[in-house]
């Protein structure tokens, strides 16, 4: 455009004044991209880099939810955060998450994998029938989702239970046990977010060349075989991706919690048993209205998503350095073994 | 204590996605029409020549209750009689719009009209900064028509700031199934069931016992209904009448604590949780036989148990007394037109209009000169076996006291019900669960 209007001002200068061809005819070139890109980074300084920071502001105060009407709390500097290493409860919503993180993000995974190798079948007949249907609980309210899962696994009448008394089994209070509602709140994100993983997966693996597999097919390897030592390692990256994101994702685990329980919800329970740290954050600002030691707790949970991510990419990383010396490794003993083939003939 | 539909689970549909959506549909267009409709001449003149009140300029008032009120027949009519005045109500549950209402005001904003329940009464009053002072239009003439606690409950400390004008009240009374008393061999005449067990929880105790040796079922739904009834007989909970927390050394709450105990080690607990799908259900497939029933109660039953028409009746509580919820209405400071604002409300809960509420919706009045009222003590609900309701809850209410609902009420409620889940559930022992709820709401508390 600029390249434009350079020409239009040699082939007929008199359109074009010498004002305008000053300061902004001069700068223009550079200055308009910015421009264009600008609208994203006003909207997000304003509802991203503001929010974030005026929450680590109002952390470091004693701020009452009705304070903001009036100029804000009492500055009492790091107290809230001193406060939190000492809360157990705080500790416990932590471990609660990880303990979910773990359980729905490891089955899923797997889970993602095996059903994506079998939708890449070309002999599966209507692939698009299956490929949409995974993608239903994912466009699924959670709210609905949770509501469904409550009564599945209810104490009393949920299906759950009435199939475990059948088989001969007790029937277990879902709700009361740490375990126990960690595993039916962890199936409720794996039901979730399986399929949408599958997709993902399934995207890559059809970028995988055909050749490889191939290859390994006339070398004998079974099917098995063929997808754990070729396609899983070539679809690491794209695993990466999905665990980092399921792991952001589930340190945001707010509603399951939530709506698992009526009445001990927004305290995950009598015992804290699945309080989460968003739940508890919840909990803090707008049922006691602690809004300065909620924000800390935002805080913190900024800083534990961010070091999670670094550990998922971290071992990845490791995975994948030693990976690289062992194919360095087995491609030097092959060599050395030709050599020794070719010396010895 | 307040009206527990916070967990209901459709509630959190709001919170989660649409709340901001929803802050902006409801709380902007108020304010926006109200200033908008001066500037429309013609418009205002229109409405001012249809208007009996022919000064009066066309308002918009906008109003927030939460699902239950049913405010909406009697806003209808007074729009209609007053063609200048259009209300928009927004009715979200019980907890969103709270938590809306919470957020607005601290923003600095709010409708014309809010509700507030009884659980966050207190807190409110006290920052009454938030609230336009009723008294300022003319809340002084009306407030001697209501019951002085509930008047009480919405003033500041000083008593010269009125936040809200009271709804109605939770008076307490049992209901019961008289069906499933037949079948356990136990009285179903209502004089009968209130004479075993007025006396004493542990006369209750006792009767559930009872039943669920006949029957081998739970006889009252769970902890934390039977906890609300008991342990709001007394004023003096969590907090003394100067607002200081005594939730660990007050008799009301060791007494209401060890009724709940008793009960679960006597076995009558069906352990439904309230409000979840298994308790709504157990009211009709009889899990349990015995509610603890303010009378906005009698509602929630015929709404969620519609084929138990007829086998419901209604006896004393035990001990008498106790308030489980029941709501004021306010006008937060951020009105543009508190004046019109406190004429809806002064009408809306006018003697009239509670009668009406109370006879269409069950929801009993807070006007104590009600009480002797031939309407009042000639009704009877068919549904609950024809039980003479208005006799029942206006016995009662008399003798209801108001609780000291200091801040954070609502959250130390929470954690004693939460201990006598965990004993209920076997996660700890009575003195372990009784330990850990005192050091949590100290946690909770800062103290």
């Amino acid at each position: 455009m600029a390249a434009v209007q350079t020409q239009n001002q040699t082939q007929d200068p008199g359109l074009a004044p010498k004002s305008t061809s000053s300061w902004w005819f001069r700068h223009e070139e550079r200055i308009a991209p910015f421009l264009y890109i600008s609208p994203f980074f006003i909207l997000f300084t304003i509802f991203g880099v503001f929010t974030v920071a005026f929450t680590a502001w109002v952390s470091l105060h004693d701020w009452h939810i009705f304070d903001t009407a009036h100029g804000g709390g009492t500055f009492i500097g790091l107290d809230n955060y001193a406060r939190l290493f000492e809360d157990a409860r705080f500790w416990r919503s932590a471990t609660n998450t990880f303990s979910i993180l773990l359980m729905a993000t490891i089955p899923q995974m797997f889970l993602a994998l095996i059903l994506a190798e079998l939708l890449n079948d070309r002999r599966l007949r209507g692939p698009h029938i299956f490929r949409s249907g995974l993608l239903i609980p994912n466009i699924t309210s959670v709210v609905a989702i949770t509501i469904v899962f409550q009564s599945l696994f209810g104490r009393h009448y949920g299906l759950i239970n009435v199939f475990l008394d059948f088989l001969g089994f007790e029937m277990v209070n879902w709700t009361a046990s740490r375990i126990g509602s960690h595993l039916a709140i962890a199936t409720m994100v794996n039901w979730q977010w399986t399929g949408y993983n599958t997709l993902i997966f399934l995207a890559a693996m059809q970028s995988i060349p055909k050749d490889l597999v191939e290859a390994a097919q006339v070398d004998g390897a079974g099917r098995i075989k063929r997808w754990w030592k070729i396609t899983v390692p070539l679809l690491r990256p794209t695993v990466l991706f999905a665990t980092i994101l399921s792991v952001i994702g589930n340190f945001q685990l707010f509603a399951q919690p939530l709506l698992f329980a009526p009445g001990v919800g927004s305290l995950g329970g009598n015992d804290q048993q699945f309080l989460t740290i968003l739940l508890y954050l919840y909990n803090m600002a707008f049922r006691q209205f602690q809004f300065g030691y909620a924000s800390a707790i935002a805080w913190m949970l900024v800083l534990i998503t961010a070091v999670a991510a670094l550990i998922v990419y971290a071992g990845v990383g490791i995975l994948n350095r030693r990976e690289n010396r062992a194919a360095l490794g087995a491609k030097a003993t092959r060599r050395r073994a030709s050599a020794g083939q070719e010396v010895g003939a | 204590m307040r009206m527990r539909w916070l967990a209901a689970p459709l509630a959190l549909a709001l919170v989660l996605g649409a709340c901001a959506t929803d802050d902006d549909n409801g709380a902007d267009p108020a304010p926006e029409d109200t200033t908008d409709a001066p500037d429309d001449a013609d418009d205002a003149d229109d409405e001012a020549a249809a208007d009996p009140d022919a000064d009066a300029e066309p308002v918009t008032l906008s109003m927030w209750t939460f699902t239950g009120m049913n405010l909406d027949d009697l806003v209808s009519q007074y729009e209609e009689a007053n063609p200048h005045v259009t209300v928009q109500i927004q009715t979200t549950e019980h907890g969103d719009h709270h938590d809306a209402l919470f957020t607005e005001l601290a923003a600095g904003g709010g409708p014309d009209i809010a509700a507030i329940e009884v659980a966050f009464i207190n807190e409110m009053a006290q920052q009454n900064q938030l609230w336009r002072n009723l008294y300022d239009y003319g809340a002084a003439d009306i407030e001697g028509d209501f019951l002085d606690w509930k008047i009480e409950q919405a003033q500041n400390v000083d008593g010269d700031h009125l936040i809200g004008i009271p709804t109605d009240i939770g008076g307490m009374a049992m209901a019961y199934r008289w069906d499933l008393f037949e079948e356990a061999g136990l009285p179903t005449d209502r004089d009968e069931v209130s004479e075993l067990w007025v006396d004493s929880w542990q006369d209750f105790i006792e009767v559930g016992a009872e039943y669920t040796e006949a029957t081998g079922r739970g006889f009252v739904d769970n902890e934390s209904n039977l906890w609300n009834a008991v342990v709001n007989q007394d004023p003096e909970t969590f907090f003394d009448a100067d607002g200081n927390p005594i939730f660990d050394q007050s008799d009301q709450v060791q007494y209401a604590w060890d009724v709940v105990v008793d009960a679960h080690e006597a076995g009558i607990i069906a352990e439904v949780p309230a409000w979840s799908a298994e308790w709504e259900a157990g009211m009709s497939d009889g899990s349990f036989a015995v509610i603890g029933a303010p009378a906005w109660m009698m509602g929630y039953i015929m709404d969620v148990a519609p084929d138990t028409e007829g086998n419901w009746d209604l006896a004393e509580v035990p001990e008498a007394g106790g308030n489980w919820g029941g709501s004021h209405l306010g006008v937060p400071s951020a009105s543009d037109n508190p004046e019109e604002a406190y004429a809806l409300i002064e009408w809306l809960l006018s003697p009239e209009n509670q009668l009406y509420q109370f006879t269409e919706y069950g929801q009993f009045p807070s006007i104590p000169e009600l009480f002797d009222t031939e309407e009042v003590q000639n009704f009877e609900n068919a549904f609950f076996n024809n039980a003479p309701v208005g006799p029942i809850y206006a016995d009662n209410a008399e003798r209801v006291v108001a609780q000291n609902t200091g801040p954070n009420y609502n959250s130390i409620d929470d954690e004693f019900q939460n201990g006598l889940g965990r004993i209920i559930d076997g996660a700890e022992s009575p003195e372990e669960a009784w330990e850990s709820t005192i050091n949590n709401v100290r946690g909770q508390l800062g103290l």
